[in-house]
């Protein structure tokens, strides 16, 4: 959250909708892994998983610009 | 029998000591911690009232009012799980508009920053915060988002919800009384009973559809020197889906819901609005992708997506007959009971011939199973609404 609170001015503004939108899924799908994990649901928290590591690349990409 | 009285003394304290720390520890157990630094007064009133407050409030279209704490189902510590299922499933807010596509007027995206504050809250115990700071009772307030319509067309008779009926779509011919042809630059619907009104679309009869209507939306107009041709005579069609909340359930509901027309002048030459539909397939499984081609060169101003489920993602784009790839519009987890008109910020001009590309993706499976009931759902479609190109 940090990344998109403080440091979303840093990237050019083009990124910064993207960054936006990664750190909303990334944001959605930790809260479901924790879920997931507390239930212990393995198929929902492993698609939580894989949505949680795209939104994490697509951030990472978003601020590839300012690394 | 001193000592033994000293013993017992003793013994009895530390049996004391023990049950008040076990009465302290499951009273603690019963209760959930409150680990969430934001407080519903300081810091959830204020993300409640200004993205969910159009609906969530008091008499208004949602099920429940979000606008107090913890004052029985019409507050929200009650629903805080449900709050949270709805968030991190993708449910709430309903604007599924992708950033990462064309802009899109209107909307009410909920920034992560926020999300991350109702998450953190409604997991960590609901707090209060100070009382002092007890926000003032908000209600619902029905009105015409776009100020009062040229005209306002009513309902010919009302409508009856009978007492056995949760959910029902029914459509009513409207006379608009014009003597004249007019152009209508917006259309909008004020709903009689909010409590049922759930969604609806307003078209010409046999003809054009003029709005697709949400609770909570804002009226957009078409973009500025095109519009919408009633002919004189004109009659309309208006589709409402019905829906009783769990409140009403088993009650006799009436509504009598009105059209609300706002006129412009006449645009210039043939800037009248059209629309060209793209049908997807009848049963859609996993992903889909499905075209047409435009007949004559447009300027889409619009898009109007009908879901048959729930996606993770439609991506409508145009290729034009160059080879060009035009994005025209990109949703996120979109739910078919929100149906809407897309009003494209910036129109796109498409050359006769071009190619309209839409792809739709199922939702992650941890999404999909969730297993959220869906409200209503339609034919698969997307129609582009547009003026004809280069005039």
């Amino acid at each position: 959250m940090a990344l998109v609170n403080d440091h979303l001015n840093e990237i050019p503004t083009r990124q910064r909708s993207v960054a936006e939108n990664a750190a909303d899924r990334l944001l959605r799908a930790a809260y479901a892994i924790d879920n997931f994990g507390d239930l212990g649901d393995r198929e929902k928290l492993i698609s939580a998983y894989e949505t949680f590591v795209v939104a994490v690349n697509d951030l990472k990409s978003a601020y590839a610009s300012i690394r | 029998m001193r000592r033994f009285g000293s013993r017992s003394l003793v013994f009895l304290t530390a049996l004391g000591v023990l049950l008040a720390v076990a009465a302290g520890y499951f009273k603690t157990e019963a209760h959930k911690a409150i680990t969430s630094p934001y407080t519903y007064n300081n810091d959830i009133f204020p993300i409640l009232r200004d993205n969910c407050g159009r609906c969530h409030v008091e008499g208004g279209p949602a099920p429940m009012s979000l606008m107090a704490w913890n004052d029985g189902p019409n507050s929200a510590t009650p629903w805080a799980e449900s709050i949270r299922q709805l968030i991190v499933g993708e449910q709430m807010p309903p604007w599924y508009v992708d950033s990462r596509g064309p802009a899109i007027k209107g909307g009410f995206a909920m920034g992560p920053a926020h999300s991350d504050k109702l998450l953190t809250w409604a997991i960590g115990g609901t707090p209060e915060g100070d009382p002092a700071k007890k926000p003032i009772p908000v209600t619902y307030q029905p009105r015409w988002s776009g100020g009062p319509p040229d005209l306002r067309l009513p309902m010919e008779s009302e409508h009856t919800m009978a007492e056995g009926v949760s959910d029902e779509t029914k459509e009513f011919v409207i006379s608009t009384g014009l003597s004249q042809q007019r152009w209508v630059k917006a259309v909008d619907l004020m709903p009689g009973s909010p409590e049922i009104v759930r969604n609806a679309s307003i078209s010409l009869e046999n003809g054009l559809v003029l709005a697709v209507w949400v609770p909570g939306d804002n009226l957009i107009s078409a973009p500025a020197g095109t519009a919408f041709r009633l002919p004189a005579g004109a009659k309309l069609r208006l589709q409402i889906h019905y829906r009783k909340q769990w409140q009403n359930e088993g009650k006799v509901i009436k509504d009598r819901s009105a059209i609300g027309l706002y006129f412009t002048p006449r645009p210039s030459a043939d800037r009248e609005i059209q629309s060209f539909a793209v049908d997807g397939p009848k049963e859609s499984r996993g992903a889909t992708t499905f075209a047409g081609s435009l007949p004559a060169g447009a300027r889409v101003v619009a898009i109007r997506p009908s879901l048959d489920r729930v996606y993770g993602s439609v991506a409508v784009q145009a290729i034009t007959p160059a080879g060009a790839k035009v994005p025209l519009l990109r949703l996120r987890g979109p739910r078919p009971e929100w149906r809407r008109r897309y009003w494209l910020a910036q129109p796109v001009e498409l050359p006769a011939g071009s190619r309209i590309e839409i792809t739709a993706t199922p939702p992650s499976a941890y999404i999909e199973l969730a297993g959220a009931q869906l409200m209503k759902a339609y034919p698969l479609q997307v129609a582009l609404d547009y003026v004809p190109a280069g005039r």
